[in-house]
């Protein structure tokens, strides 16, 4: 019988400080039978721990075609565990369970061609391993509009890939909430001042297109509404949730709500699927 | 078979077993460790607290100082007089733990011993009804047990087997006049029971429904419901600083009444009013567990009723939701 309760080892080969309090880690888990069979799907989660310092639910923020090689985690500083993993070094051990949940629908499935990305803050980290891999997956048919909400350029994440993924055709569009830009554009990506709903009125919007939604509560209230004005149907929209999660697998239930599990049923939902269930937000 | 029989088997399991049974105290039956057979409450009453710390304990250890699951010789654990109801919810959280190593090698070494003793517990059927749960001829095909006692009126006993470990121990004691029952699964063969799910079709819209707000009112959210609900299984997993430094991964009952049950950091609480605290804990047992494993989420038991301090009645509580609701659709 598998124990779902075992993490592994990882060991961390990279560290990058990506903000005041946000750390990114690319990590290579100590056996190598597991790292060379570790699977994922955009979007999903992992139960990342500490000994002594418990553990907690963190997207896998990496391309997932490189799964077998490496994965990534950016963490943001906010209590007692993520204190301690940002203050940890290459070299440094991990323990890791899962991958779990629900991610991303697979963009080949979608009945929409065309995928627009729309991330406030921190829920940019989940949306980055599906932009990593639709980035080397797109063509005149298949393309990616990317809006990133964030607070200032000094919070600004993963400023050193949008060179590459404008290369591979991503339009990718930044908007600061709390500072005005002094420039056009950011590490090569326009950018404007305001709330991230205001680039809907900016920008032309990519036609035929599915949206993916991940930031804080707030957040989601005002983008959907936009993307009703913009015409998206129920069905064309997935949202990543979060919630308080312990077990990861369906049982202990931190995460219920209704008859869903966040992190089983989830943490992606079609929001057709969820709009109508109390609490959800 | 007569009590003398049933005294002497006691004595003969004791040997192998630590025998855990009902014994009356203060006007309440409480489960016990027991040492003398003559102290066991066999009049069928539900005892005050439930048997699932034996099978599910308050607190136990999933990661080992190395970080690696720890061996554990686990006690051989004789559960003596469960009654169906019981019966019931072990069935139940033996489906939620199906995949849990923890639970299932625990429950390997117990031998669950259901009792029913006729009138004390009908009680709970007659003034509480609310599943379709009375000793119908084929109530013992559904529910888990390796041996079951049935006490007559005439206070003589019908002995049944339910598992082969349960078989054994009878023909290990000469006890040849038992009836072999095989278990069926929790679900009666007709399917999924109708007033459940109905009741799961309410629940899911019941939100603004005002018996939440009379709840809201009245519930002091101090959780003791949860903790003597034999089908309340949630959990917390986190780790302890023992004493050499040793870090353990332990898991423990979780409640989630609690405050932080469901709180994540900056403060942020999804259920952070009594109103959807008690709202969270009924959708778990009449919409999540009945979607899951297609039984209720409760045996109706009416522990919680018992214990909860201003005497919230669950029977009462879905009543209200019943009436309130619009006419059925369809
Ligand atoms: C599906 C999912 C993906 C996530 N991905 C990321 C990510 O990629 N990067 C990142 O920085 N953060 C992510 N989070 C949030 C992250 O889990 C919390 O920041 C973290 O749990 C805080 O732990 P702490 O001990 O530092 O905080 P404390 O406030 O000290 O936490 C106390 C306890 O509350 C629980 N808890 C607190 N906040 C959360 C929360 N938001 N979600 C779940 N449990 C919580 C923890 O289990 C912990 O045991 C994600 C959350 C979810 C649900
Ligand atoms: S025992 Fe009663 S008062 Fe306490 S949490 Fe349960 S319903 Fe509320
Ligand atoms: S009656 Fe109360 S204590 Fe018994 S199973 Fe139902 S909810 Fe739990
Ligand atoms: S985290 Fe345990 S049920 Fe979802």
């Amino acid at each position: 019988m598998k124990n779902f309760y075992l993490p592994e080892a990882a060991k961390i080969i990279e560290v990058v400080r990506e903000a005041p309090n946000v750390k990114w880690f690319k990590v290579r888990f100590v056996n190598k039978k597991i790292q060379q069979n570790f699977h994922f799907w955009h979007g999903q989660f992992a139960m990342v721990g500490l000994p002594g310092y418990d553990e907690a639910p963190f997207d896998i923020c990496s391309n997932p075609l490189r799964s077998t090689e490496y994965i990534e985690f950016t963490i943001r500083k906010v209590g007692r565990l993520t204190s301690r993993l940002v203050q940890l070094q290459k070299g440094d051990l991990l323990w890791i369970r899962g991958p779990f949940g629900r991610g991303w629908p697979s963009l080949f499935k979608l009945p929409k061609k065309n995928l627009l990305v729309v991330g406030g803050g921190c829920g940019f980290v989940p949306l980055r391993s599906v932009i990593e891999e639709a980035a080397e997956q797109l063509s005149s048919e298949r393309q990616l509009q990317v809006f990133y909400g964030c607070r200032n350029t000094e919070e600004l994440l993963f400023e050193n890939r949008y060179k590459d993924w404008q290369k591979k055709g991503v339009k990718l569009n930044v908007i600061f909430s709390e500072e005005k830009p002094r420039n056009k554009t950011v590490y090569g990506a326009p950018c404007s001042y305001g709330l991230v709903t205001k680039l809907f009125d900016e920008v032309e919007i990519i036609k035929n297109a599915s949206a993916f939604l991940c930031g804080p509560p707030v957040m989601f209230k005002f983008v959907l509404k936009k993307l009703k004005e913009k015409k998206f149907a129920d069905q064309d929209i997935y949202l990543s949730l979060e919630r308080k999660m312990d077990c990861g697998i369906g049982i202990c239930q931190h995460c219920a709500c209704g008859e869903i599990y966040i992190c089983k049923d989830g943490p992606v939902f079609n929001y057709a699927e969820i709009k109508n269930i109390p609490n959800i937000f | 078979m007569i009590q003398k029989d049933i005294d002497s088997l006691l004595q003969k399991i004791k040997k192998e077993y630590q025998v855990f049974a009902p014994i009356r105290k203060k006007g309440a039956s409480f489960i016990e460790k027991i040492e003398n057979g003559k102290t066991v409450d066999y009049s069928g009453a539900i005892p005050f607290d439930s048997w699932k710390f034996l099978f599910f304990p308050t607190q136990e250890i999933l990661l080992n100082e190395n970080f690696k699951e720890p061996k554990v010789n686990y006690p051989k654990i004789c559960a003596w007089g469960m009654n169906v109801l019981d019966l019931k919810a072990l069935g139940l959280l033996d489906l939620v733990f199906e995949d849990d190593p923890y639970y299932q090698k625990r429950r390997q070494n117990t031998l669950a011993v259901g009792l029913s003793a006729g009138a004390p517990s009908r009680e709970n059927f007659e003034d509480f009804k609310i599943f379709s749960l009375n000793l119908e001829e084929n109530v013992l095909e559904h529910v888990p047990f390796d041996i079951f006692l049935e006490k007559m009126k005439d206070g003589k006993f019908l002995i049944y087997s339910g598992s082969q470990k349960g078989q054994r121990i009878l023909e290990k004691n000469k006890i040849r006049d038992y009836e072999n029952i095989q278990f069926a699964g929790l679900i009666q063969e007709e399917g999924p029971d109708k007033r459940m799910l109905e009741l799961q079709q309410k629940m899911k819209k019941s939100f603004n429904n005002k018996v939440w707000d009379e709840l809201d009112k009245i519930c002091l959210a101090c959780g003791k419901c949860s903790i003597v609900c034999p089908t309340c299984f949630c959990y917390d997993i986190s780790d302890e600083v023992l004493a050499k430094n040793e870090v353990k991964r332990l898991r423990k009952w979780g409640n989630c009444f609690y405050p932080e049950f469901t709180e994540i950091a900056g403060g942020f609480d999804f259920t952070d009013t009594v109103k959807k605290k008690i709202h969270f804990w009924y959708e778990h047992k009449f919409v999540r567990i009945p979607k899951e494993y297609k039984v209720p989420g409760c045996v109706s038991c009416m522990r919680c009723f018992k214990v909860c301090p201003v005497a919230i009645n669950i029977i009462e509580v879905l009543k209200k939701l019943d009436k309130s609701s619009p006419a059925r659709k369809k």
